[in-house]
């Protein structure tokens, strides 16, 4: 208690500065992702669909709205997107007829859909193709049904499946066995479906985290560098006791933050434990380069290299497939682990086998 | 109480001192000169255990250091030549952080009477305002804290003015008289060395402080 309280002592007058690094990640996780999300609407290309009364192409629509590149609007009436077309709020226009379905059901192949572009569309093409495989699916889906209605009335005289039930039924079927879309796992173990292409909040806190811990911790260089280490030779309480409850106490208060940030930011499948053992790997990362750096010039510039590396190496990690005999090394880069949902199990073994040693050395080197 | 026999220190192939006796009771105050490099920080570092010596036996209370360093501590006090303050605490709470951490149990007021002592009254100040004499007065009063039986102090007097200069002397006059203290320090001011010092021991082999001495004292 009386170590807290002489810590407590030194670390009083920077306690503002120390509220805000431990607030920082979240404000930063926060501001980051609104940006994006408020941004990315804006990076998606404005495309405008007329469905005409009586035109069945739901379907069509919905795959149009799950292209992350289209950013899709829907009228009934030609004038107004066309007028838009015009003035370029449109990079492209597409008109489904009253009688499209028909034009499908009767085998037509040709100018079933209008569209219309302008001299700077520059995805007209791309969003064609598009429409193109929807349609070519949906014609799919007429054969489809027309083969089993066929086959009902030929085999068991009777016409009771409508169109909807056979294509209710096929992507059932679909979505059972589509080798595409199927996930193999070794018995037992659960694989985490792949996270949405948006962006993922527990990435930035982590970086955030990890480059607002040189902010708390910099006093560590500044206390190692001084002539006042040398006198806790003389003190109840060495300088290596001293600094580690430091840590600890400064850890336990962080993960109040993160506590608070978890209920903000993250969503169910996020593990709160993984979490904190992340806080924990990182504080005792940041806590040791501090403890070797001779300034705190050189802390900030470790600080921005340790950034960049792990920045650099998570990027590789996602697209370099690992040999078979070193998939382990990912299990060494913090962030990686935090984001895959996994605990860090290795890290947090060598942190505790990195302070054992550290505390067993002598506390003071001496010549 | 002090007793340092045979002692050398080497670094590598280079010799500072050999066979260095020396003997001190408590209550004395001694003064080490020496020409530069002649190894007086360095005794004064061995003593306070912050280094090791390469050959000899020092035993402080007939205590040998070599089995009873962590012990011994708790008897020693060092006072360093630079400042060992938190420059942004103020001088009351650089007192109180120590006293905090200090084996001794030491009230609010006895930190006010040691401060009183070396007449230093602005406890609130931050050590960064204090003017250097100030600073070294502090230096001397946190290592006091924990009421030693060994105060080494190594220059503390350097680069301050001459009214601090001549307080902290008559104070460790004082001290070593009252508490009873040994008293080990180093200096390069013959006056000073003059004024305080009860004994005077030459660290080296530069005929002229011998010299100096004779005619000085």
């Amino acid at each position: 208690m009386k170590v807290i309280l002489a810590r407590w002592l030194l670390l009083k007058g920077k306690r503002f500065k120390l509220l805000i690094s431990m607030l920082l990640p979240l404000i930063v996780t926060i501001v980051i992702t609104s940006i994006y999300h408020y941004t990315s609407d804006d990076f998606r290309v404005p495309v405008a669909v007329v469905v005409e009364e009586d035109a069945e192409v739901t379907s069509i629509i919905e795959g149009l709205k799950d292209a992350d590149y289209i950013k899709l609007d829907v009228y009934d009436d030609i004038n107004e997107p066309l007028r838009n077309l015009e003035q370029y709020q449109y990079d492209s226009l597409f008109v489904f007829d009253a009688d499209f379905n028909e034009k499908l059901q009767n085998n037509e192949r040709r100018n079933i859909i209008e569209s219309y572009y302008t001299d700077r569309s520059f995805t007209y093409d791309a969003v064609k193709e598009l429409i193109a495989s929807l349609v070519q699916e949906e014609v799919g889906q007429y054969r489809l049904s027309q083969q089993v209605q066929t086959l009902q009335e030929d085999w068991l005289g009777e016409n009771n499946l409508s169109f909807n039930d056979i294509v209710d039924t096929k992507k059932e079927i679909e979505e059972e066995t589509n080798l595409v879309n199927q996930k193999f796992n070794f018995q037992g173990q659960v694989m985490e479906e792949s996270p949405e292409s948006s962006l993922n909040p527990l990435l930035i806190y982590g970086y955030a985290v990890l480059i607002f811990a040189f902010f708390t911790f910099d006093f560590v260089t500044r206390e190692t560098n001084s002539e006042t280490k040398h006198r806790f030779l003389y003190l109840s309480v060495s300088y290596k006791t001293f600094m580690l409850v430091s840590f600890l106490s400064l850890t336990i208060l962080m993960y109040g933050f993160d506590i608070i940030s978890y209920f903000i930011l993250m969503d169910s499948k996020t593990n709160l434990l993984i979490l904190l053992t992340y806080r924990l790997v990182i504080n005792a990362f940041v806590f040791f380069t501090a403890f070797l750096s001779r300034n705190i010039l050189s802390l900030y510039v470790n600080a921005l290299l340790i950034f960049i590396l792990l920045l650099v190496t998570q990027f590789l990690l996602s697209i370099i497939r690992l040999p078979n005999g070193l998939t382990w090394l990912a299990s060494f880069h913090p962030v990686e682990e935090l984001v895959s949902n996994q605990h860090n199990i290795y890290l947090v073994a060598l942190v505790l086998i990195i302070f054992f040693i550290w505390l067993r050395r002598d506390n003071l080197v001496r010549s | 109480m002090l007793e340092v026999k045979s002692l050398s220190k080497k670094y590598g192939e280079k010799t500072v001192f050999e066979d260095l006796e020396l003997s001190a009771e408590a209550g004395e105050i001694i003064g080490l000169v020496g020409e530069n490099g002649a190894g007086k920080s360095t005794l004064l570092k061995i003593l306070a255990t912050l280094s090791l010596p390469s050959s000899g036996e020092i035993s402080l209370m007939n205590q040998t250091y070599r089995k009873n360093e962590k012990k011994l501590r708790e008897y020693i006090a060092y006072v360093p030549q630079d400042i060992a303050l938190f420059e942004e605490l103020t001088v009351m709470e650089n007192m109180k952080f120590f006293q905090k951490l200090s084996r001794k149990k030491v009230s609010k007021e006895d930190l006010k009477a040691l401060l009183s002592s070396v007449n230093l009254q602005a406890d609130q100040v931050k050590v960064s305002n204090l003017s250097g004499g100030m600073k070294r007065k502090l230096n001397l009063a946190v290592s006091l804290i924990s009421d030693p039986k060994l105060l080494l102090l190594d220059e503390p007097t350097a680069g301050i003015d001459l009214r601090s200069r001549i307080e902290i002397g008559a104070f460790l006059k004082k001290l070593a008289l009252e508490k009873n203290i040994l008293i080990i320090y180093t200096s390069h001011d013959m006056n000073e060395i003059e004024q305080v010092c009860s004994r005077v021991v030459i660290i080296g082999e530069d005929p002229f402080y011998s010299k100096i001495l004779k005619d000085f004292l």
